[in-house]
């Protein structure tokens, strides 16, 4: 088509043979930015992550090699946070996924009145900052005074402590994380399910499918992309959710909670070894990217005949 | 005459020297340059905002401080110097610390600090700190011989030199609600089963007994038999009450004493009065939730600071004036005590001694007692007036000098953290008291 041949030539590098040398003018402003606010505090980091850095023995310093990575890899509680995080992200981003799917839709059904409003309704969660969310279900959760208790005591159901179990405390985190993130996963879904092209639903209505059937063989085919964009991208935030749980639990009971970037905030500011600190968020740094590396090649590649 | 840039374009806009483009172009060039410059000034500039007739200081959000306000303006009046002061929950204090405190020399936000007993000895050793030998000697307001011992010890003297003055101590008691003890249909029924008086406990057994009953009868959710704060970082302190209360110790001879009868009994007691009498959730709950929990009127007795009787009496609540006080049944409680100290990072330590001295000189800690404030001065507790108005104090002293410091081993947070940890070992089941206890002793802590 037309467009497609004018984005070929006016791809990044047809645009820069056409300006010459000056392409490079344009991006340096980002360029400096993303330097200055990512660049060097990630490679400053890097450099800390090998150096015997602890605040309160200033008199100890220097290159440690890789100690400071394999000290962390030997702490027991450092695994459990990875089990944590893996538990708690899994988790959020299976539920977010299987109830913004069903949101989405039910919002893009054509004959749908007021989708706007109930957009607007399901925003409102995600705009509230995480720990404004935290505090108030810590209110609404309290076993002795909280709403959602003194609600279920009047219907007689149970009245548990919601954050005193291990269990129940990362269900409850899950809980509060999908009644945050949720609508995001809702607006993703719904873009690509009103993209979808009419004409296959039709023909598939046609020729007498059902809607199971129209859902597993037509919609989730189609919408294979969008789903792994939002997977992938709610996996990634999920996993550095750090807010929720130093609201809500401070990594417990216990350690039951403490996710990955929990710990790396203890190793930091409570043990004030910023070297382990350094280390871990490398290592966890590396996490993120390889999972940014994966979306990308999942992708598909918008120039491809 | 324009004088200003800014003043000088607009003359000649008016006169049509300067086009409506070039005007705004130049406008907005010179709006965001002078924005910039102010904030790379500000930005290089010394640390501490403000003059050194300014002073900003960081404190937890609770009445003390409100007491340390009050006194505030006949400071300023004196002095002409304003005091700020930021106010944050304790969870967030040691994080708002750090990173002031490492700023370097000169680069501190924060003038005057009160510092915990966890938190001192790693900012001693970090540097952080000034040390206050010189002030203290030449001071007339202040010398550390006028207050409690016990409240320098726990917190004031790091290898030998003083980094703080106190500033209010929380020595822990047994708070227990009046109107519980002399219920007469609870008293009935505790004595003919037990064949024992209805009165305030006096060994932990005893409290253990009392605070079981309350909950087995009137079921945890309406009526905890003690409020017990297990969260994570919390739960140390409070076993170490029971832990003492028990005639159990840290140290003995040099020696761990933590795998002693005593101790394991203690942490036994613990675990039980946490499973069967304490309010829903107790586990994760931090102060302000007991606190929520007591003046709710859902907690028999609670294990918390002196210094809470009075505030819940004060407080709007159900509760309040019915917060009677008792020593920790057995043979002990906790002392530990914050304390006011000066970064070495902040660039005005002169003004801001001149405000330490101000706070904890006698005169004005005489007025935040009246105010409700916990003396660390025994002068103030003796005092006819404060006890004419707060006659509890007069209890509230003999609790706080018969109190133990904490060991050294928790005075520090990884010390508390490894402790808490262990400790939640052992009353989630996971572990035995006993092995709890090993696993600590393990960690060359103690």
């Amino acid at each position: 088509m037309a467009s497609n041949a004018i984005g070929a030539r006016l791809g990044a590098f047809g645009a820069g043979r056409a300006l010459g040398g000056g392409r490079w003018l344009f991006v340096t402003p980002a360029l400096i930015a993303i330097t200055g606010v990512l660049g060097v505090p990630i490679a400053y980091a890097l450099h800390l992550s090998f150096d015997k850095d602890i605040l309160d023995q200033p008199a100890v310093h220097g290159f440690n090699g890789i100690h400071n990575y394999t000290a962390f890899l030997h702490d027991g509680l450092f695994w459990t946070s990875v089990e944590n995080t893996l538990l708690l992200s899994i988790g959020a981003v299976v539920v977010q996924f299987v109830l913004g799917f069903a949101i989405a839709l039910c919002l893009a059904r054509s004959n749908l009145r007021g989708r706007n409003t109930y957009l607007s309704i399901l925003l409102i969660p995600m705009l509230m900052p995480y720990v404004a969310g935290g505090l108030i279900w810590l209110l609404l959760l309290n076993p002795t005074q909280g709403i959602v208790n003194y609600l279920l005591g009047l219907v007689g159901g149970p009245q548990p402590a919601w954050l005193a179990s291990p269990t129940l405390a990362r269900l409850t985190i899950i809980f509060v994380d999908s009644w945050h993130n949720t609508a995001w996963t809702v607006f993703i879904l719904l873009s690509g399910l009103l993209m979808l092209p009419q004409e296959s639903l039709d023909a598939a209505s046609i020729d007498g499918a059902g809607k199971l059937r129209t859902f597993r063989y037509i919609i989730l085919p189609l919408m294979k992309p969008v789903i792994l964009v939002a997977l992938i991208i709610r996996l990634i935030a999920s996993l550095m959710t750090f807010d929720l749980i130093y609201v809500m639990t401070g990594g417990g009971p216990g350690t039951a909670t403490e996710t990955l970037s929990f710990y790396i905030y203890k190793l930091g500011f409570k043990s004030l070894n910023i070297g382990e600190a350094a280390a871990a968020s490398i290592v966890f740094l590396g996490v993120v990217i390889g999972l940014v590396v994966l979306l990308m090649r999942m992708l598909p590649d918008p120039t491809a005949a | 005459m324009s004088d200003t840039p800014l003043e000088h374009l607009i003359d000649r806009y008016r006169d049509g020297r300067v086009s409506r483009r070039t005007f705004l172009r130049q406008g907005v060039a010179l709006g965001l340059s002078m924005s910039s410059i102010s904030l790379i000034l500000d930005a290089c500039g010394a640390g501490s905002s403000g003059s050194s007739k300014e002073l900003h200081l960081l404190m937890e959000d609770i009445d003390e401080t409100n007491y340390v306000e009050a006194v505030l303006p006949q400071f300023t009046k004196e002095t002409g110097i304003k005091v700020s002061i930021e106010k944050i929950t304790y969870e967030a204090m040691h994080d708002k610390l750090v990173p002031q405190l490492s700023a370097g020399k000169g680069k501190s936000e924060y003038d005057l600090i009160q510092v915990d007993v966890p938190w001192t000895k790693e900012f001693v050793d970090a540097g952080w700190l000034l040390n206050l030998s010189d002030y203290l000697s030449k001071s007339t307001e202040v010398k550390l011989s006028e207050f409690i011992p016990s409240t320098v010890e726990s917190n004031g003297i790091i290898n030998g030199q003083p980094f703080m003055v106190p500033f209010y101590h929380y020595a822990y008691g047994f708070l227990f609600r009046r109107d519980i003890l002399e219920n007469d249909v609870l008293g009935n029924a505790f004595e003919k089963e037990y064949g024992a008086p209805w009165a305030v406990p006096t060994t932990l057994k005893d409290f253990e007994r009392f605070a079981e009953f309350i909950a087995a009868r009137e079921g945890t959710s309406k009526l905890a038999g003690t409020v017990m704060l297990a969260k994570r970082e919390e739960n140390g302190l409070e076993w170490l009450n029971y832990l003492y209360a028990n005639g159990g110790d840290f140290l003995r001879n040099g020696k761990s004493a933590l795998l002693e009868p005593e101790a394991v009994e203690s942490l036994e007691i613990y675990g039980r009065l946490l499973s069967k009498a304490s309010q829903p959730g107790a586990n994760n709950a931090a102060f302000n939730e007991g606190q929520a929990t007591m003046e709710a009127g859902k907690g028999a007795s609670w294990i918390i600071y002196l210094w809470m009787q009075t505030a819940l009496n004060t407080s709007k609540s159900a509760i309040a004036g019915k917060m009677g006080l008792a020593r920790i049944p057995g043979q002990a409680g906790v002392m530990a005590a914050w304390g006011w100290a000066i970064p070495t990072a902040s660039p005005k330590q002169a003004q801001a001694w001149e405000l330490l001295q101000y706070l904890a000189s006698y005169p004005v800690s005489l007025k935040r007692a009246l105010m409700g404030a916990e003396p660390v001065r025994p002068a103030i507790y003796e005092n006819a007036e404060v006890l004419a108005k707060w006659p509890e104090y007069k209890e509230h002293y003999q609790i706080a000098l018969h109190s133990k410091i904490e060991p050294d081993a928790l005075r520090t947070i990884a010390g508390q953290e490894a402790l808490s940890l262990d400790l939640y070992e052992a009353t989630s089941g996971k572990k035995s008291a006993r092995a709890a206890l090993e696993s600590f002793s393990s960690k060359n802590l103690v």
